[in-house]
């Protein structure tokens, strides 16, 4: 593994989705690292990783991994957005793919809720690589998250108990 | 049958074409074949795929994963398999949690155009008739 090393925790952050670390098998296991988490929007980062390459004679990571950084974001965002750790679920998220990424690039998406009804909120970003003047979109995405799904509520988990919101 | 689709009912090119995409073989799926000799994608469950771990379901974004790979080989099967196809765009609806059991997948070719190729995946774990997520997705192919 190139890069197993995860960054401070941004503000706002704690208990949140970055949170899950530790306890979560599939953040782990991706390595995805949350970049930052404000009202209606998140990012979060996938550090370049040989196994999730799609195309062994470009290097290009897979579709499939940037859909579930883009799927995993987005619900990130939606928590940002309503302030609170409930179950959500993903209704339908549409990928597109804008053009193949770089070898060695780590992927940055990008995610912000432009609109939230009382039972459904509507998620769209960019995926990104390379950072400042040499970001360069890879992926779009919008997506719609039924929320508070039947299940066990995230903020019920011990860890997560005194958190009922992102920033303000 | 045609010659092309004969090469992935073939168990050993099978296997070479998923360990030739490294996030295919990292997901762990598989190619079978089912009595009617219908090709059947198989993610055989794993904990690394479990994306709510309070309820133990399957990552949304792995089921899409799974089906955009489904997708992808099968195009590979029935058009060609000379160019790894490039994934357009893909749109997924989930229609249920998917649990901590192995997922099928059926491919559908819709349209194989020259240049496009337009395919529907439905994806189920018990019961084939309630399908935990469907996909709709184009590829690039040749060149």
């Amino acid at each position: 593994m190139s890069n197993s090393s995860k960054g401070d925790t941004p503000s706002g952050m704690e208990g949140l989705p970055g949170g899950f670390g530790d306890s979560h098998p599939g953040f782990m296991e991706y390595q995805f690292q949350p970049v930052y988490m404000e009202e209606k929007k998140a990012a979060m980062m996938l550090p370049y990783n040989e196994k999730f390459v799609g195309d062994k004679s470009t290097g290009s990571i897979h579709g499939g991994i940037i859909t579930l950084l883009m799927d995993t974001a987005g619900g990130m965002c939606v928590m940002a957005t309503v302030k609170q750790m409930m179950p959500i679920a993903t209704l339908d998220l549409r990928m597109d793919y804008l053009r193949p990424t770089k070898r060695g690039m780590n992927i940055t998406a990008e995610v912000e809720c432009y609109e939230l009804t009382q039972y459904v909120a509507f998620v769209r970003g960019f995926a990104y690589e390379g950072e400042g003047d040499e970001k360069e979109a890879v992926a779009h995405m919008t997506a719609a998250f039924m929320l508070n799904t039947k299940g066990p509520n995230f903020g019920k988990a011990s860890r997560f108990s005194e958190v009922d919101g992102g920033e303000k | 049958m045609s010659k092309a689709f004969d090469f992935l009912l073939d168990e050993k090119n099978a296997k070479e074409l998923v360990s030739s995409i490294p996030y295919a073989d990292y997901i762990g799926m598989k190619i079978q074949q089912n009595i009617n000799g219908e090709i059947i994608f198989v993610l055989p469950f794993q904990e690394k795929h479990v994306g709510n771990p309070m309820i133990r379901a399957i990552h949304g974004g792995i089921l899409a994963s799974f089906m955009e790979c489904s997708a992808a080989m099968m195009v590979i099967g029935t058009v060609s398999h000379d160019h790894l196809p490039k994934c357009v765009n893909q749109t997924t609806e989930y229609l249920k949690s998917a649990k901590d059991v192995d997922t099928y997948a059926r491919v559908k070719v819709n349209k194989a155009g020259r240049r496009i190729v337009a395919a529907t995946v439905s994806c189920w774990q018990q019961d084939e008739n309630t399908p935990v997520a469907i996909s709709h997705s184009r590829f690039m192919v040749g060149g």
